[in-house]
């Protein structure tokens, strides 16, 4: 990482703290795991981070505002006037494919190669610094079904270009695939940052673990976390029984 | 327990940031966890944070007054009330954990606190010791420990363990090894 950047990549103290990482433009970031388990949470603390410095965010998504909006709005670190104002910006994959002449069910390599193009569009010609795609896994379903893996290098060095970064959001439990990672992403090392969330089904109270799996030049914590995002805030605490912890 | 001894402990209890191990069952117990806890609230006004592994909310309030407290005084993280299926308190100062066994859930609900209300919190109490810790393989007992301890230094908050277990064994001995006082109620005269 550069030496000149010196921000948190996600506002959440804990997080910024075990990975040690900072802000670089370019910076490619995947965080996947099964619904629930606070991958949407993470990413959205992602875009709070840059509106709070009165950077241009935007969530791609393919799920309705409002359920996002909803959302923001628990979290102390939001403030509404960021949608207002236009540091946040959503926009519906759906809507934009349809403006573009895609369609969902019949799509083609041609296809995958023009919704790459209107992303960055957007990317450069709203001086956007920070992306979220979320759900990302029909993004990624789609470039892997294509054998298309090479168009997230061309993701990356637009990026770098623009001075933006990315974060995509995969569910595995929406993935139409075998629902498993690395399945779907063949080079991880494309990757500069790899969250695993999951949930533990541990007696006597079920957790939200988090582990950093990949954070490019940074010597993060490989260590497992225990994730809270019921409230305002998301509070980690560290997994006791987890192997390499503190025990 | 005599006069003295209880007094030390107060004294003790004082210091701003210190941690303390206390061994005390039965009357010594009782006496010096409600002495401790009305003193600290009601006389020296600090804030403070009860896990209380021993007593349902409910319970706890016929052990101490706690609507005599002043409010927002004593934080308890209630880890009995969903464990024994007991009656909801919906009081303002009690946060529920699943059970006594859910230590990452105190883990949690006592980071909530302290970074909510970051200057806030001067005090933290653990009622048994033992009761959090039985049935947790050692390692996972001394992590949760050193987390407490290292987390409670940084902010600077007095730590205060009772026990009420009459012969340290060695996962007493590990934690004791971490505190600075040791004080052994059950014994008079000490």
């Amino acid at each position: 990482m550069s030496p000149e950047n010196t921000d948190p990549i996600f506002g959440i103290e804990k997080l910024d703290t075990i990975s040690t990482g900072r802000m670089e433009p370019g910076l490619l970031g995947l965080i996947y795991g099964p619904p629930g388990t606070g991958k949407t949470t993470i990413g959205s603390h992602f875009l709070f981070k840059g509106a709070s410095q009165n950077e241009n965010v935007c969530l791609l998504t393919y799920e309705p505002m409002t359920l996002f909006t909803r959302k923001f709005q628990r979290f102390r670190s939001y403030e509404s006037s960021w949608l207002k104002d236009g540091y946040i910006s959503i926009f519906m994959l759906q809507n934009l494919m349809e403006r573009i002449g895609i369609d969902p069910y019949d799509f083609i390599d041609e296809d995958l190669d023009l919704l790459f193009d209107v992303m960055i569009q957007i990317i450069s010609d709203m001086d956007m610094k920070r992306v979220v795609i979320d759900p990302g896994t029909p993004f990624i379903d789609l470039i892997v079904r294509h054998d298309k893996v090479a168009k997230l290098t061309d993701l990356k060095l637009d990026l770098v270009r623009l001075r933006a970064s990315a974060l995509i959001v995969y569910d595995i439990g929406l993935s139409t695939g075998s629902g498993h990672y690395p399945y779907h992403i063949p080079s991880p090392n494309l990757f500069d940052i790899i969250i695993r969330t999951d949930l533990d089904n541990a007696c006597p109270a079920p957790v939200i673990t988090l582990r950093i799996e990949r954070w490019k030049d940074s010597a993060h914590s490989r260590n497992i976390y225990v994730l809270d995002t019921s409230g305002d805030r998301v509070i980690m605490a560290p997994r006791l029984s987890s192997p390499g912890g503190l025990e | 327990m005599n006069g003295n001894q209880l007094s030390n402990f107060l004294r003790v209890a004082d210091e701003q940031g210190t941690h303390i191990y206390v061994r005390a069952s039965g009357e010594s117990f009782l006496r010096s966890f409600t002495s401790l806890i009305e003193k600290q609230t009601q006389l020296a006004k600090r804030k403070g944070i009860l896990i209380s592994t021993l007593w349902s909310a409910n319970a706890l309030s016929r052990r101490i007054s706690l609507s005599n407290l002043p409010k927002g005084s004593l934080k308890t993280i209630d880890t009995v009330t969903m464990f024994i299926g007991s009656r909801d308190s919906s009081h303002p100062d009690i946060v529920m954990v699943p059970s006594p066994a859910s230590l990452e859930s105190i883990l949690i609900e006592m980071e909530r606190l302290i970074t909510e209300d970051k200057d806030g919190y001067s005090l933290l109490i653990i009622d048994s010791f033992h009761t959090l810790a039985r049935g947790h393989p050692k390692g996972v007992v001394d992590a949760f420990f050193k987390y407490m301890t290292n987390r409670l230094l940084e902010e600077d908050i007095t730590f205060i363990i009772f026990d009420q277990n009459p012969e340290p064994d060695d996962i007493d001995r590990s934690i004791i090894s971490l505190m600075d006082h040791n004080l052994d109620l059950m014994k008079v005269g000490q």
